[in-house]
This record gives structure tokens, C-alpha cells and sequence, in this order.
């Protein structure tokens, strides 16, 4: 069930773009006995049996690089079918951004194999810029999470949401509850969603403050009627109900943060490519071309 | 924000002008390079580029080599490590900081003697990883194959430029004259001369100008002047206390054990020229038998050693050492020798005295016989052995076989006993003489009518049964003598005592079988019984009723009608086959 939401689906991406991180990761340092190379000072590094294969310019290395870079320009292409309009019918927003954040930390691990843990001069600025590009994904994808959205991905609009929330209220009260559980949902949502403007802040804390409150409500629906299962159903009605009420009240707040992060976000996209290109042809002017030795 | 596309240009810009910017201060080299380059090649660091890489082909060995003239010139002239080299970065590695190392070695697998021309073998294997120790400049080109590279001359150049003359590097340096051929000087070594350190002869380092004319230039002359000036008419270089001294020129030639008798035991005094009277053995050896022999010692003993004389014990003792003699040591019977293993040979006391060649004079205190024999032993004993196995009894040699035969003489002639007689007094052949009547007086004293001493254990094998009263005949032949004549404690004619008896013993069955019929019938067994079996007689008819046994009754067994019961019989209650079963037929057959 959660696989088939948007913000389920982001959640597995993450955690199938880590386990395919941390594959790759673990097949160079153990496969290519990577750890021996990488763990060797660099001043007698050159000559270790690994330097021909995993230097940055190695058989390997070189590759890395390659499928680094490739792997960086499918974000780009996620941000060009998000702005060219003849694109927005080729494949779903979700599974665009799916691909996004998979590319977008797998291709950061084989940039990172590529430069061989050596971080320096001009290139350097690329890589810490690509690792911001990064960390700062993680923090655009819970944003992207917080506005509400379409199974497809799209942002719903205010009557969506109201129609939502209506039929959510409507369910509740068709729902065979007690009075005073009722009164507890209220309770309930009353300290869950927001008065007013949002800060920052909370914005942040906001996903926290739900699960513990709801199983407090689940706790407190357990001594009004003793008997948890019947109202399994109730209560994710009204935390959903409360989550989508509390996110329609930050969404100007969240909206506004968003737009401040893709000032952060993108420019940096920029200055990372803007040296990448640099140094790939710096690299294949010096003869430095893979897949040819 | 920055969300406009201007602000963006605008960002891209900047960044565009920062790389023109350092491009123009000569720093887009060092801003585009992997990593520092190392101390060597630091003039190098900056926009210096090309210096080493060549557009389109990487790092070229041609850009290297125009600096590194020297290696360009070996690698043309194919020599030495770079023979055959084409490119320079797979060895040295740039772009590793400045600490990198450009002249990465493996010393485990680099072949000295191939790559550099010169072997590290003998003590300069240990070296072969520790390249520093020669290579003390910035070139490994720099060292050369020369001792004096490495090595100072303790010699000041006094033996030339060639150490290799003397030394090796299969020793240490110091241990030259391990390998020094020294027959290639004026004054070979041989003998012990070659286990001489060389500081002995060359003293204070001295090798050139060592005088060897003459042994006593290092050796000292021990014998004052007395002797020949020529040390080798005597000694030679084998070993200094080695003697070639032609001693069979003298008036004393070495024979035997003389040979290997040090000099100074005869020669007392290091000058070895004190007089030494070899006239006589007592010259240097004491006379262990003191007073017992006095004469000429060559008689008993030669030169080739004292205790393997040839002294012959038969012709020089008038006794000759036979049978078990002939192995004794001599001081079983000397027993003046001296036999502290302690004390040399040549000291212990050998007197001979007092030693006779009768038999008592060494068995004196064994003798077995108190005497009693007299002292000729030889008249029973032999030296082959000292038991007087062989001795037959001079009177009745038959009495003496068979089991006589094995007894030995203390079983019968024992002094103390009064029934055995000493020499004096001959024993009787009677056999109460020695043995005890084990039938306590019930048979006559003639043992021999029925036991034999040729039979074992005295067996009675001349009884014969058939001369008593009772013939033993049928089952009686079978029977174990003690069914009849058991072993008792009783008063016997003797004595009374624990025997088996054979008398009194009546010739009637009940003196040996028990009455099983308990007084039914008389004790004329006989009348039904016979010695062939005990059982009633398969012919036995009942003498009144024969009648009665023909026909149906004919068809019965004695015991359909005589049962075992237990009920009272003249002789007494017990179980017993009843005989006196009535007539009646009710009898036997109830049911009448």
C-alpha cells in the first residue's frame, strides 16, 4: 500500500538506490580488491598491483567516471521534462523522479570511485558540488513530499483536497464510533494541525509530531473501547485526514522553502557540470579517451 | 531568488570568469591538475603542462628523457634498467603529492646482478633491500662496482688496490683469511699452522715483511740449545707436540703400547734431555707384584699391554686353568690383586703369593662336606662343573636308578640326621632307612614286594591284587582303589595317624557297599548280584512263582511291582525298593 503512493514510492527508491550504492560499493572494495588500492597512501599508491585498473585514468577507474557522469545527466533530463512541455506525456512524474534520486546517489558513488578518494584542484569543486547536489536531494525529497499529490505525481489542487477531506470526514462520522472517540480524533487533530503561519521548523517536525500523536489516539482508542482492532480502520482515516489538514496548512510554507531550495539546488547543479565538462575536455584533449586505453 | 534565467547566466558567467581569471594568472595547469606533483619535478607545478604531456598522447617518454639526459643515454646504449623501456609512466608515478615516490622499487624481485651488472651475493645479499646503504647519492647511477665505494682499507694501500686477492664476499670482510689463499704467499700453510690466526704471525696488521726463515721467529725454542738446530729433523707443521723423533734409531725402540705413550712420561722435563734408564722396566714402572715375582718382567708380560700377558698358568703355576677355571678373574683366586678398577693397571697391587694349587686352598670355606670326605675332592669333582653329577655310587648301582636317580646326595646324606651314616658309617639299602612308612605299619617292611624304584614316584607297580583274599574281578577291576581302601585318621598298627587303609578289610561286600534294601532281604548278596554288574541278573526268576509270571504277568518289569517307598524296613525307616509286596492282588492292583 505504500509502495503505490507517491511519497512509498520515493521511500523504496531511496532505500533501492542505498542497497545498490552500497552493492557497487562493496563488489569494488571486495571484487576488484579495491580496499588494497584505496587504503594505500597515494604517494606509493602508483604502484600497487590495483593502480593500472582503479586509477582515475585506469581500465576500471576510467569507467567509473564514465557511468558517474551518465548517471549525473539523467537528473538534468528529469528537470528538462519537468520545463519542456512536449516531454510532461513521457512517463509518469513519479517514475521520473524514482530514476532521479536513483541516479542521482548511485552515479555519486562511481564518480567517488573514479576520483580514487583523491580530492583535489579545480575537479574537487565539482565533486563537493555534486555531494551538496546530493545531500540537499535528500532534503528536496522530503519537501516534494510534504505537498500533496496525485498518484501520478502531480500536486492536487485546493478543490482536490477539500474533496478529500470531506470525504475523509464523512467516512468518520458514517464510521460506529463512541463519543468520546470521536471527541478524541478531534483532539486529535486540533493538536496536529497547525494554527496559522508555519515556521520553518516545524514544517520539519511536522511528520514526527504526527506518528507520535497518532499512536497516542491509538493508545487512548484502546481505554475508551477496548478493542484496538475494530478501529485500525478509524484511526488511519483520521491520521490521514490530519496529515492531509496538516499539510494543507503548510503548504504555502512548504511551497515557499521549496522554491528557496532550488536556488540552492540547482545553481550548484550548474557549477558541477560547468567543471565536469571542463575536465572531461581537458582529459580527452590530453588523450585521455576510455574505452580506448 | 535565483529562480530568473538571468540570475543564472549571471551565476555562470562568474564562474566562467573565475576560471579566465586564474587561466590568466597561469594557475589553470595547477587548478586542472589530479594532484601535487612531487619534490623533484616542484618547478614543474603551474601551467607547465606540456612539459611532460603531449596533446592526444598522454605522458610521452620523449618530453621525459629530454631532461633525464642520462637515462636517455643508457636506454640508447641498452643498458642497465631502462634497456628496454618505452614509456616512463607505468614506474614513475607523478601526480601523487609531494611526498610521492618516483623511484618506487620492489626490492624482493629486483635482480641486482641483471638490471645493475653487479651481483649482491655472500654478505652483500643482506643488503639487497636496503639499496640506501650503498646508494647514498641522488642516482642509483652514482655507485660503482668498487670496493672502496663502500669499504675503508685497513691496509692503507699497503696491499694494493685488489682486495678481491684476499677477500670474498662469500665471509665477512674481516674474515679474509678464511679465503686467502695463503700457498699463493712465500710461506704456505700447513698443519696447524693453517689454524693459526693471522694476528699470531702478522702482528699489528703487518702483512708484508714477516721473517720465516726460521721457525723460532715466531716460536720459541724449548730444549735449550741441546738439540739440532733444525726444528724439523724433529717436529713438523702437522701439530707442534707431533714427534718424527726416529725412536727405533735409539737404543729403546717404541714397540706395543710404548707408541702411544705421551714423551714426557719418560721424558720428564720440558727439554725432554734428561737421562732415561731403559734398561730396566722397573726404570718406569712399578713392580705391583712386589716381592711374589722378582723376575725378568718380559717372562709374563710383553710391550703391547701389561694386562694381556703371556704368562701360561699350566707350565709357569703347574696348575692349569681348566673347565670352570678357566674363566675366573685372577683375583677370584689371587685375592692379593688389588681389583680397585679405581687404581691404574700399572699400580694395583698383583702379589701372587700364598695362592696353592689344592683344591682347598680356594674352597676351603665351601666346602659342603665339612670336611668329612677328606681333601681330595677330585675324586668326585671335575673343574667342568662342581656338582659331582657324574658320581656312581660304587655298591649297588641298581639301587641308584630310577627314581633314586634324580634325589640329590643331601637328601640322604645329611649329617646331622643319625639315620644317615657318614663316610665312615655306609647307609643301609633298607628303605625305612630314608623313607617314612606311609601305611603306618599295616603292611610288612618289605616294600619292595609291591613298590619298585624304577617305577615313577615309587609307584606300587609289583602289587597284584589277585594275591589277597579278594581277586578283583567284573566291575571290582574298575573300581579307584580308595572306593575301597580310603584315606583315614584312625589308630593304626604303628601308630595312630592319618593313612590309607588296606587292613583290617574283610572280603564281604558290605565292607564296602552300604545294604540298599535296608535289612529286606539277607546279606548274601551273591545270591543276586555279581561282581560283572550289581545289578539283578536279567536271568533272576522268582524261585516260588512261576506260575505267576507266565502269561500277563510275564510282560512285567521287576519295578511294576516293587516301587521305591519310604516307610520303616528291618534295618531302619528310609526309601527303599520294597520287596515284600504281598500276594494279594490288591497289591499291585488297588482296584481289586
Amino acid at each position: 500500500m505504500a509502495a503505490s503512493s507517491p511519497t512509498g514510492a520515493l521511500r523504496n527508491a531511496v532505500v533501492l538506490s542505498l542497497l545498490a550504492a552500497a552493492g557497487i560499493a562493496s563488489y569494488i572494495f571486495i571484487g576488484l580488491d579495491g580496499w588494497a588500492y584505496y587504503a594505500t597512501p597515494t604517494a606509493v599508491r602508483g604502484y600497487t598491483a590495483g593502480h593500472q585498473l582503479l586509477r582515475p585514468a585506469g581500465r576500471v577507474g576510467h569507467l567509473f567516471g564514465v557511468f558517474g557522469f551518465v548517471m549525473m545527466l539523467v537528473p538534468v533530463a528529469y528537470a528538462v521534462r519537468k520545463k519542456v512541455k512536449r516531454l510532461r506525456e513521457f512517463g509518469s512524474m513519479k517514475t521520473w523522479l524514482e530514476v532521479h534520486i536513483f541516479c542521482g546517489i548511485v552515479g555519486p558513488v562511481f564518480v567517488t570511485f573514479h576520483t580514487s578518494f583523491k580530492f583535489g584542484g579545480l575537479i574537487s569543486v565539482a565533486y563537493w558540488s555534486m555531494v551538496a547536489v546530493v545531500l540537499s536531494g535528500f532534503i528536496g525529497r522530503y519537501l516534494f513530499m510534504q505537498i500533496p499529490r496525485s498518484l501520478r505525481g502531480l500536486e492536487l489542487t485546493q478543490t482536490d483536497l477539500d474533496r478529500r477531506t470531506s470525504e475523509l470526514a464523512q467516512w468518520l462520522s458514517a464510521a460506529m464510533v463512541s463519543e468520546r472517540l470521536l471527541h478524541a480524533i478531534d483532539a486529535f487533530e486540533e493538536r496536529v494541525v497547525p494554527v496559522g503561519p508555519v515556521s520553518y521548523g516545524s514544517l520539519f517536525r511536522g511528520d514526527r509530531l504526527l506518528r507520535r500523536e497518532a499512536s497516542a489516539l491509538r493508545a487512548a482508542a484502546e481505554a475508551i473501547d477496548g478493542a484496538p482492532a475494530v478501529h485500525d480502520d478509524v484511526i488511519a482515516i483520521a491520521t490521514e485526514r490530519a496529515l492531509l489538514r496538516r499539510r494543507m496548512a503548510s503548504l504555502h510554507t512548504t511551497r515557499r522553502l521549496f522554491e528557496l531550495w532550488h536556488v540552492f539546488h540547482m545553481p550548484l547543479v550548474y557549477i558541477m557540470f560547468a567543471i565536469v565538462v571542463a575536465h572531461v575536455a581537458v582529459t580527452l584533449y590530453m588523450g585521455y579517451v576510455p574505452f580506448v586505453g | 531568488m535565483c529562480r530568473s534565467s538571468a540570475e543564472r547566466l549571471a551565476l555562470c558567467l562568474l564562474l566562467l570568469l573565475c576560471g579566465a581569471s586564474a587561466a590568466a594568472a597561469g594557475q589553470l595547469g595547477a587548478l586542472l591538475s589530479p594532484g601535487p606533483l612531487s619534490k623533484a619535478h616542484r618547478s614543474l607545478e603551474g601551467a607547465k603542462c606540456a612539459q611532460c604531456h603531449e596533446a592526444g598522447r598522454k605522458v610521452s617518454a620523449t618530453r621525459c628523457l629530454t631532461c633525464h639526459t642520462p637515462v636517455a643515454e643508457r636506454i640508447a646504449a641498452r643498458k642497465g634498467v631502462h634497456r628496454q623501456v618505452t614509456e616512463c609512466v607505468s614506474c614513475h608515478v607523478e601526480h601523487a603529492g609531494v611526498d610521492g615516490d618516483l623511484r618506487h622499487l620492489d626490492t624482493a624481485r629486483f635482480n641486482h646482478a641483471t638490471e645493475a651488472g653487479y651481483a649482491l651475493d655472500g654478505t652483500h645479499a643482506r643488503l639487497a633491500r636496503q639499496c640506501a646503504s650503498c646508494h647514498t647519492g641522488r642516482s642509483y647511477l652514482d655507485a660503482r662496482p668498487a670496493c672502496a665505494t663502500c669499504h675503508a682499507d685497513p691496509h692503507k694501500g699497503a696491499l694494493g688496490a685488489t682486495c678481491t686477492a684476499c677477500h670474498s664476499t662469500a665471509a665477512a670482510f674481516r674474515d679474509a683469511r678464511t679465503h686467502f689463499d695463503h700457498a699463493t704467499a712465500r710461506f704456505p700453510l700447513t698443519g696447524a699452522h693453517q689454524r693459526t690466526t693471522c694476528e699470531q704471525c702478522h702482528k699489528g696488521g703487518v702483512f708484508r715483511g714477516v721473517a720465516f726463515a726460521s721457525c723460532t721467529a715466531c716460536h720459541t725454542e724449548p730444549h735449550e740449545g741441546r738439540f739440532s738446530a733444525s726444528c724439523t729433523s724433529c717436529h713438523t707443521t702437522a701439530t707442534w707436540r707431533t714427534q718424527t723423533v726416529q725412536h727405533a734409531k735409539t737404543a729403546f725402540p717404541l714397540k706395543g703400547a710404548h707408541v702411544q705413550v705421551a714423551c714426557a712420561k719418560c721424558h720428564a722435563g720440558t727439554a725432554m734431555t734428561a737421562p732415561v734408564r731403559y734398561g730396566s722396566c722397573a726404570a718406569c714402572h712399578v713392580n705391583v707384584h712386589r716381592e711374589s715375582i722378582t723376575g725378568d718382567c718380559a717372562t709374563c708380560h710383553t710391550e703391547t699391554s701389561f694386562r694381556n700377558g703371556t704368562f701360561d698358568h699350566a707350565t709357569q703355576a703347574r696348575f692349569p686353568l681348566e673347565g670352570k677355571h678357566t674363566a675366573l678373574a685372577c683375583v677370584k683366586c689371587h685375592t692379593t690383586v688389588s681389583a680397585d678398577n679405581t687404581v691404574p693397571l700399572a699400580r694395583r697391587t698383583a702379589d701372587f703369593s700364598g695362592a696353592r694349587t689344592e683344591c682347598a686352598s680356594c674352597h676351603a670355606d665351601v666346602d659342603p662336606h665339612k670336611g668329612a670326605f677328606g681333601r681330595a675332592c677330585d675324586a668326585c669333582h671335575r673343574t667342568a662343573t662342581f656338582a659331582a653329577k657324574d658320581f656312581r655310587h660304587p655298591q649297588a648301582p641298581d639301587f641308584f636308578a630310577g627314581e633314586h636317580r634324580a634325589v640329590t646326595c643331601e637328601k640322604c646324606h645329611v649329617p646331622d640326621r643319625a639315620l644317615q651314616p657318614a663316610r665312615a658309617a655306609l647307609p643301609s639299602f633298607a628303605c625305612g632307612t630314608c623313607h617314612t612308612d606311609p601305611h603306618l605299619g599295616q603292611l610288612s617292611q618289605t616294600c619292595e614286594t609291591c613298590h619298585r624304584v624304577d617305577a615313577g614316584k615309587f609307584a606300587a607297580a609289583a602289587f597284584s591284587h589277585a594275591r589277597t583274599q579278594l581277586p578283583l574281578t567284573g566291575r571290582h577291576e574298575t573300581t579307584g582303589c580308595e572306593k575301597c581302601h580310603p584315606r583315614e585318621t584312625r589308630a593304626f598298627p604303628s601308630r595312630t595317624g592319618t593313612a590309607v587303609r588296606y587292613r583290617p578289610t574283610e572280603a564281604t561286600c558290605v565292607t564296602c557297599h552300604t545294604d540298599p534294601h535296608l535289612g529286606q532281604v539277607d546279606q548274601r548278596c551273591e545270591t543276586c548280584h555279581t561282581a560283572t554288574s550289581f545289578k539283578v541278573g536279567a536271568a533272576y526268576r522268582h524261585t516260588d512263582l512261576d506260575d505267576f509270571f507266565q502269561g500277563f504277568h510275564g510282560r512285567y518289569t521287576c519295578r511294576d511291582c516293587h516301587k521305591p517307598e519310604r516307610r520303616h524296613y528291618p534295618a531302619g525307616d528310609g526309601l527303599a525298593v520294597r520287596f515284600n509286596v504281598g500276594r494279594a492282588c490288591a497289591s499291585c492292583h488297588p482296584q481289586f
